[in-house]
């Protein structure tokens, strides 16, 4: 390049050709052009991902399989059968009387119906209406006349009971029987229940029961005891004791016991 | 022969248990072998009777072992008759007085 070189610069204006047109201006042409051409969107059903026509009360639904806006039904309530009514279209379910309902401790989001429980006990489960209760035993163990006593203790009768296990049961005991004195003079005697180990036992002397010669006299005694069964079974006995004065005789009776569940 | 009698055997225990055996005819001689047969209890030596805390004294006593070898006293007692007791007496006095 020497000194006499001409150099021509052409300064076009900014943003346009060399016609002087703007740049953008084909552009701008189309994109208005694309979007005169495009419909008018009045309504929902003018989108073109909105597929279908609905009818009266559905919905709006994403279909994943056609990637397209459907309607739908909305899903119906669920339908309670209580075993006696059947009740369609329920959308909420109340409680009341001996149910109540509670948050879910362990599912959000999920309630928990259970029985609303009165009164004591512990157990979780519900009895049936026509369920059993134990019903309440009696038995009598009878004893025959053991003649003459003079003096130590006499058992009349012993036998064992078999508890259900987990029952409560207040088992009850009475000695009815026969005494009779044998020797002249205040004849003086203890009667003894023992239920699996626990004893009641008469006063003695004149504050208990006494008898005299040859006169016969029903006596009777009771014991009771609260005991919660095991299965296993308990003894139950009944006895008789010399205390003072003449001897007697031990006549015939029986030992009563009774079973009575608590539950 | 043995006298017999209308009685009552009792058992005393070591433990202190009284075991009766209801009126019979007893005699002295059927004692031991009942006792024996009926109640295993053997070795069963005569001794003098002694009285018992009713202070009544038994006909005969005995002295032996029971079944568990544990050491019993058996006494054969003599049954007061009904008529001889204090309440026939007095109702039997009651009615010679209404006479």
């Amino acid at each position: 390049m020497s000194d006499r070189d001409i150099f021509l610069i052409e300064i076009g204006r900014r943003g346009r050709d060399a016609a002087g047109t703007p740049v953008d201006y084909a552009t701008l042409r189309a994109d208005v052009a694309d979007l005169q051409d495009r419909p008018a969107i009045l309504k929902l059903v003018d989108i073109p991902d909105v597929s279908g026509s609905p009818t009266n009360g559905q919905l709006i639904a994403w279909d994943a399989d056609t990637e397209q806006w459907i309607f739908r039904s909305p899903p119906s309530g669920i339908t309670v059968n209580d075993g006696d009514d059947m009740v369609a279209n329920v959308w909420g379910i109340s409680f009341d009387n001996g149910l109540v309902s509670a948050e879910s401790t362990v599912l959000p989001g999920f309630m928990g119906v259970g029985v609303r429980f009165g009164g004591t006990g512990t157990s979780p489960e519900v009895a049936r209406r026509d369920h059993r209760h134990t019903v309440p035993t009696i038995m009598r163990v009878p004893f025959g006349p053991a003649a003459y006593m003079s003096s130590g203790s006499r058992t009349l009768a012993s036998t064992s009971v078999t508890l259900l296990s987990g029952v409560t049961y207040l088992v009850k005991t009475k000695i009815n029987m026969q005494m009779r004195g044998a020797d002249p003079g205040a004849c003086y005697y203890r009667l003894n229940l023992t239920i699996d180990g626990n004893s009641r036992q008469s006063a003695g002397g004149s504050a208990g029961f006494w008898c005299v010669q040859g006169v016969p006299d029903k006596t009777t005694w009771n014991h009771s005891r609260q005991i919660t069964g095991t299965g296993a079974a308990i003894p139950i006995s009944a006895a008789v004791s010399y205390f003072d004065g003449g001897g007697f005789y031990t006549d015939a009776g029986e030992l009563e016991i009774e079973l009575l569940p608590s539950q | 022969m043995a006298e017999t009698f209308v009685g009552s055997v009792e058992i005393l225990t070591h433990d202190h248990e009284s075991i009766g055996i209801p009126g019979q005819r007893w005699s002295a001689d059927a004692v031991p072998v009942v006792l024996a047969t009926l109640h295993g209890i053997t070795d069963l030596r005569e001794v003098i009777p002694q009285p018992q805390p009713t202070g009544r004294t038994p006909e005969y006593q005995w002295a032996g072992m029971d079944a568990q070898q544990q050491p019993v006293t058996v006494l054969l007692w003599r049954d007061v008759p009904y008529s001889e007791t204090a309440i026939a007496q007095a109702i039997a006095a009651a009615i010679a007085g209404q006479g």
